[in-house]
C-alpha cells in the first residue's frame, strides 16, 4: 500500500492531507486525543468508538471532534 | 423529620439543586462552588475541540463524577436537527443518555421554540433518552411535554442570565397542579430569595449557572443558594399557614393585668 500517497479531508472545518488507510482511529491518535472524552462525526453522523478501528477516511469526509466544555 | 428525595427518571437525588459549569473564572472556583452547593447533578455543553489550541486540561476533571452525574445540554441549538445532533454526540462524548433539552427560537431572548423543542423532545425519546426539556413557563407545552414522555419539565423563571428572578409564579403553580413529572425551574433566578420562593411554590428543583458564577463570591453564592433552596423545600414540606387579612393573636388576650 501506497502510504506516502495522501487525500484531502476537513477536519473541525479545517483541511488536512493525511494517508489514504488511515481510520478514525488513526486520526484519534495522530491528534492525541484522549477517544474516552469526545465524540466524533463523519459526515454528520455520530461514529461509535467501537467503531472508530474500522471507519476509513476517505477523501472529502467532513470529520468533527467534539468535546465537553462549561456550559448552563 | 425525614426529607423527600428527588426522583428523575431511575436516580434519586438528595440536592435539588442543579448547576451549570459555565461562566467561572477557573476550573478550580467551579469546583469550589460545586462541593460547597452539594449538587449532585451539573450541566455542560457540546463543542468543537479548538485543535489549534495548546492542549488543555479538560474541565471534566474538575467535576467529581462519583457524586456528580453529567447533564449535558443542547445550549445555542437553534434547529431539531441540531439538537437532535448535538444529544447523540453527548451520549457519545460522555457515556449518558440524559440530556437537557434546548432549542432557541430567538438568540435576543434565547427563549425557546416550544414547537420545535416537542419535535426533538419526541425523536430522542424514541431513540431512548431521558429527556429534560428547558420550556417557557407555558403549561400546555410543559403537559405535551410530559405526555410525549419527558421525565422532567424545565420551565424558565425568566430569561437565561437575566436574574429578574421569577416573572410568573402563578404559571408555574399551574404547571405544578398540571404535570406530575418533577417541576425544575431552569433559568432566570438571580438571588437566594429567588430560589427559595420557586421551591416553596413546590417545584422539585432549581437550575443555575450564571447566579452563582457570575456572583462576586461564587462560592459564597453557592452556600447561600443551597440554603436557600433546602430553606424553600422545607417550608414547601412543612406547609405554609393561610394568609389572613387580620391579625390573629399569638399570646392569650385573657389574664393581661387589669389596671
Amino acid at each position: 500500500m501506497d502510504k506516502l500517497h495522501k487525500i484531502e479531508i476537513q477536519i473541525n472545518g479545517e483541511s488536512q492531507w493525511l494517508p489514504q488507510d488511515w481510520s478514525l482511529q488513526d486520526l484519534v491518535s495522530e491528534l492525541k486525543i484522549n477517544p474516552q472524552q469526545v465524540a466524533i462525526a463523519k459526515n454528520l453522523e455520530v461514529i461509535v468508538r467501537s467503531q472508530l478501528k474500522t471507519t476509513f477516511l476517505k477523501p472529502g469526509d467532513q470529520i468533527e471532534i467534539f468535546h465537553a466544555v462549561g456550559g448552563g | 423529620m425525614q426529607n423527600q428525595k428527588l426522583q428523575i427518571s431511575n436516580k434519586t437525588f438528595h440536592s435539588r439543586l442543579i448547576l451549570g459549569t459555565g461562566k467561572y473564572s477557573s476550573n478550580t472556583m467551579m469546583q469550589e462552588a460545586h462541593e460547597v452547593s452539594g449538587t449532585q447533578m451539573v450541566t455542560v455543553a457540546i463543542r468543537r475541540i479548538d485543535l489549534k489550541a495548546p492542549p488543555q486540561e479538560s474541565m471534566l476533571s474538575y467535576i467529581n463524577q462519583d457524586k456528580i452525574a453529567l447533564l449535558p445540554n443542547t445550549a445555542a441549538c437553534f434547529t431539531v436537527k441540531e439538537a437532535v445532533q448535538t444529544a447523540q454526540l453527548a451520549r457519545e462524548a460522555l457515556k449518558t443518555n440524559w440530556i437537557k433539552l434546548e432549542v432557541i427560537g430567538d438568540p435576543k431572548t434565547l427563549f425557546p421554540d416550544v414547537a420545535a423543542t416537542l419535535e426533538a423532545a419526541k425523536i430522542l425519546i424514541d431513540e431512548g433518552f431521558v429527556v429534560l426539556p428547558y420550556v417557557l413557563d407555558d403549561p400546555v407545552a410543559c403537559q405535551k411535554l410530559e405526555a410525549i414522555g419527558c421525565q422532567a419539565v424545565m420551565p424558565l423563571a425568566a430569561p437565561i442570565g437575566s436574574g429578574l428572578g421569577i416573572r410568573n409564579p402563578y404559571n408555574l403553580k399551574i404547571i405544578l397542579e398540571q404535570v406530575s413529572v418533577p417541576v425544575i425551574v431552569d433559568a432566570g433566578v438571580g438571588c437566594p430569595s429567588d430560589a427559595a420562593r420557586a421551591m416553596e411554590l413546590g417545584c422539585s428543583a432549581l437550575l443555575m449557572n450564571t447566579a452563582i458564577a457570575g456572583a462576586n463570591d461564587p462560592v459564597k453564592m453557592a452556600l447561600a443558594m443551597r440554603q436557600a433552596v433546602e430553606a424553600g423545600r422545607n417550608g414547601f414540606e412543612a406547609g405554609r399557614i393561610a394568609k389572613k387579612l387580620y391579625a390573629n393573636a399569638s399570646s392569650p388576650m385573657e389574664g393581661v393585668i387589669q389596671p
